[in-house]
């Protein structure tokens, strides 16, 4: 087993007077991709938030390859993490390329060209992301799936160790949802440490290493789909009743009474 | 390379319209020069720019010494003038709208431009205005500064300098100041000509020390925000996005804000409140030219120098009585702005 590449140590954060991230601990292989679920509101956004570093938990910390994330200066975070945002949106129209190339901002210099090695790597990633086609039209002219597509391209482009997303495929048509997951499972093949926060637990089920579940701000179970994703579970956290097949999924029946 | 190619012959398209509008710039400050009463003819004016440009005063010795120093003492630093200022406040509404991630806001959302009039119809209140024309623009500088502190402070304490609470914040300072101007007008008696004309926005009075402030003032904050450019960019996805794309979005906002308050300040100290350049020409050139910074902010210069200088001759050449620009540019831009905002709407590009 390798050496965890993101680490959280008894995190806490809290709005006001109510807890979003109760004592949360949690250790993220290299090149695995893990499923944060729960219901609304249970954390799941904040916990995203503190890994990333946009926000500083009250207590705890965040230590990537044993080093303390506070202690990484925001310029160079950039070149180590990735994050998409849940709800961003531009109003300047920006055409996709240039919010794609947004993501080499990171690695590049003031002023400095765009290399052919960079522009290759853009373009197999429009190719992945099938964003190719959108290159040139305005950013705030394309629809939700497609914005969120040019934002995970912008992610990747950005070639982060860690990508933290956050329900970046909520927008996607069912066969997109597919395409996009096989290709996160791809990437993360290769050594990339994905970090997905998802409402769809089919979809979580189906392509993640681990899911990480929240609940009401505390981190209430983690580990492989199989071990988190049961009846009970379903049945503690979200309130609802499935069957399950052995080996393939389950099916949401209907809710508990 | 086909996801490329048009962004590169956009690249270049723009680099030949640039070029392109850089000269029409010359042309029409060239041209100017031999608008007004006395028809002084292009090759004299020709003559009196190089003489005295290369200090040489035999190549406008023969030219009536009249004319020589209403082409150099009155017309040209006037087109300067308005060439800089128009540059100036088209920057700054560039750099206003990306931080603010507002499209509709301007170098006036901040109440910085209000503080400077203030601080600007204080001084002619106090009568400092006999001592020197200087005055008026030390006073308007300052208390904008003054104001664009105030306005960080307040946004700082409502709510940690979010846009929105930037705007908040400005609103508040400038309806502040606006009162304030108003009851120096009450009180100033037999000056309040002096302070409503000032407010409106001319160039009839500037002189080569103005050129020079502007100047000054242009350069260094239009090179500042060209040289940030890209980090200006970022600042347009949100301050989340912009941090995890290793943007230091506090000093990033700090930077912004004083080179767009510096701008507007001295554009408002040297001669009033001009409105709208600083809203349409940068609104303008993000749906036809580009909105990368980068690219934005040389066209803004071009574009909003052309424009303004072009509404300035407008205004004085139009009446015998001349007409105040600042007056013209709202006449004119505010009709166009409903144009604007009407057709765009329906692309969903407002």
């Amino acid at each position: 087993m390798s050496a965890a590449m993101l680490k959280a140590d008894r995190l806490m954060y809290a709005y006001a007077k109510r807890f979003a991230v109760k004592n949360v601990s949690l250790a993220l292989t290299a090149g695995t991709l893990t499923s944060v679920i729960g219901p609304n509101g249970s954390g799941k956004t904040t916990l995203l938030r503190l890994l990333a570093g946009l926000i500083q938990p009250i207590s705890g910390s965040v230590t990537l390859k044993e080093r303390e994330l506070n202690s990484i200066p925001m310029s160079k975070r950039a070149q180590i993490i990735a994050v998409v945002n849940q709800n961003e949106r531009n109003v300047f129209p920006f055409s996709c390329l240039e919010t794609i190339l947004f993501g080499l901002h990171p690695h590049r210099l003031r002023f400095e060209p765009l290399s052919e090695e960079q522009m290759n790597r853009v373009e197999q990633t429009m190719e992945l992301t099938e964003t190719d086609t959108l290159a040139s039209r305005s950013i705030s002219e394309v629809s939700g799936g497609e914005y969120q597509r040019v934002i995970l391209a912008r992610a990747i482009v950005q070639q982060p160790k860690v990508l933290l997303l956050d329900e970046a495929m909520s927008d996607f048509d069912v066969a997109a949802k597919i395409r996009i997951s096989k290709c996160l499972r791809r990437l993360a093949e290769v050594g990339m440490t994905i970090l997905s926060v998802n409402h769809d637990l089919n979809l979580a089920y189906q392509f993640s290493d681990h899911i990480l579940a929240m609940h009401q701000g505390e981190l209430t179970a983690f580990g492989t789909p199989n071990e988190v994703i049961t009846a009970p579970f379903l049945r503690r956290v979200f309130g609802i009743e499935a069957e399950f097949f052995p080996g393939k999924g389950f099916l949401i029946r209907d809710e508990a009474q | 390379m086909t996801v490329f190619s048009e962004w590169k012959a956009h690249k270049r398209r723009n680099r030949i319209l640039g070029l392109a509008l850089m000269v029409v710039l010359l042309l029409m400050i060239l041209l100017t020069l031999n608008f007004g009463a006395a028809s002084i003819g292009i090759s004299s004016i020709v003559r009196i720019l190089i003489g005295k440009i290369c200090r040489i005063p035999q190549w406008y010795a023969d030219i009536k010494p009249g004319f020589v120093s209403i082409v150099w003492e009155i017309r040209l630093p006037r087109i300067l003038c308005g060439v800089l200022i128009g540059a100036g406040l088209s920057v700054s509404g560039v750099i206003f709208q990306a931080l603010l991630r507002n499209p509709l806001a301007d170098p006036f959302t901040l109440g910085v431009s209000t503080g400077a009039a203030f601080g600007a119809s204080l001084a002619i209140f106090l009568n400092l205005t006999f001592a020197t024309s200087f005055s008026t623009t030390v006073f308007a500088f300052t208390v904008a500064f003054l104001t664009l502190l105030l306005v960080i402070w307040i946004a700082e304490r409502g709510g940690g300098m979010l846009s929105s609470s930037l705007v908040l914040a400005g609103i508040i300072v400038g309806a502040v100041f606006s009162s304030a101007i108003s009851f120096l007008k009450m009180l100033a008696g037999e000056n309040v000509y002096a302070i409503v004309f000032w407010l409106m926005g001319s160039l009839a009075a500037v002189e080569w020390s103005d050129v020079l402030i502007l100047f000054i003032a242009d350069v260094f904050g239009i090179t500042a925000a060209w040289y940030f450019g890209d980090d200006l960019n970022l600042m347009t996805l949100g301050d989340e996005t912009a941090q995890s794309l290793g943007i230091n979005i506090k000093r990033t906002r700090l930077i912004f804000l004083m080179i767009g308050s510096c701008l507007t300040a001295a554009c408002v100290a040297v001669c009033g409140v001009i409105g709208f350049i600083g809203l349409v020409v940068p609104h303008l050139l993000r749906f036809s030219i580009s909105t990368d910074s980068r690219t934005l902010i040389p066209f803004s210069v071009l574009v909003g120098g052309l424009l303004l200088s072009m509404a300035d001759n407008t205004a004085r050449l139009i009446s015998a009585a001349e007409i105040p620009v600042g007056v013209l540019t709202t006449l004119i831009g505010g009709p166009f702005f409903i144009w604007l905002f009407t057709h765009c709407a329906n692309r969903r590009q407002l």
